[in-house]
């Protein structure tokens, strides 16, 4: 089996992992139901291909919805995670793009000396030029807005209350 | 060998849904018979002409039935790849499978006669 076709397995293995998890499905079940599913689609590529296996599954979300009940007492970190990460890239996209066109400004006044400033929309961002020889230097400081997104991203796709709410529902009442 | 089984099917052109109904019995009768894993139960029932049965159709399907108690599960190395999971039936999958297989054929029967029989309005 070469490397795409090993790709293509990881991605549907892993999409359907995704489903699960937005179905809050415990770890340990979708640890189980992901090897499952590899070894399955790892023999059926074995007979048919990689891409034919993969087809066959049809939707992941629709496997998943069949094969786990839904329940929405769990947290759903994987997803949140991802989510988070996804956040924290964009923000940080966002924020070099912003430092790439306060430097543009800079050096469109052709300044003699070092200048800095932040960017408005990124508090606690700073950002430095200096004329160095012939050229220039950029220094950046994104700040915490970035971090600061990815967590209330991840906080908000994960759910994570929900594990507390489990937690008292499983003490015992006395 | 499943290509035969696919053409079978194609001819046929079972009803999806109606397979979707069925399902649970056909896999406990399958897995009652011997142990296997989902992809050789793929592969099993489109040699028995359900090629409309997919992996994601069969797959969640024995996961469910092993959530509800009726299957057991247990991993068996496989120098082809990753563990295999092998499902066998438990005794209340037996049970389930006799009760299932009798409200199979008790339906199956009333069908086939109202079918078969010229029926006129009750007057």
């Amino acid at each position: 089996m070469n490397v795409l076709d090993r790709v293509r397995i990881e991605r549907a293995v892993l999409s359907y992992d995704w489903w699960l998890d937005l179905r809050g499905t415990p770890w340990r079940r979708r640890r189980d139901l992901r090897s499952e599913l590899r070894a399955n689609l790892r023999e059926a590529a074995g007979r048919s291909g990689a891409r034919a296996a993969v087809a066959a599954l049809g939707s992941t979300r629709q496997m998943a919805a069949e094969a786990v009940p839904d329940d929405p007492t769990r947290p759903r970190w994987t997803v949140g995670l991802h989510s988070g990460l996804g956040a924290l890239v964009l923000t940080l996209l966002g924020a070099l793009i912003a430092a790439l066109a306060w430097a543009d400004g800079v050096m469109s006044t052709d300044p003699d000396g070092p200048a800095s400033g932040s960017i408005t929309l990124l508090p606690g961002s700073s950002v430095e030029y200096a004329p160095v020889g012939e050229g220039f230097s950029v220094s950046y400081g994104v700040g915490w807005l970035p971090l600061a997104v990815a967590v209330a991203v991840f906080i908000a796709v994960a759910r994570p209350w929900r594990a507390m709410g489990a937690r008292r529902a499983e003490r015992p009442v006395r | 060998m499943p290509g035969t089984g696919r053409h079978t099917a194609a001819v046929t052109g079972h009803d999806a849904q109606m397979l979707k109904g069925i399902l649970p019995l056909l896999l406990l009768r399958l897995v009652g018979d011997a142990e296997d894993y989902g992809y050789s139960v793929v592969l099993r029932l489109h040699e028995l002409g359900l090629a409309e049965l997919n992996e994601g159709t069969v797959y969640p399907a024995l996961s469910r039935l092993e959530a509800r108690g009726l299957l057991r599960s247990r991993l068996v190395p496989s120098s082809a790849g990753p563990a295999r999971k092998y499902y066998g039936i438990t005794p209340a999958g037996s049970e389930e499978l006799t009760r299932g297989v009798s409200a199979w054929e008790s339906l199956a029967g009333t069908v086939h006669s109202i079918l078969s029989a010229t029926t006129a309005p009750r007057s």
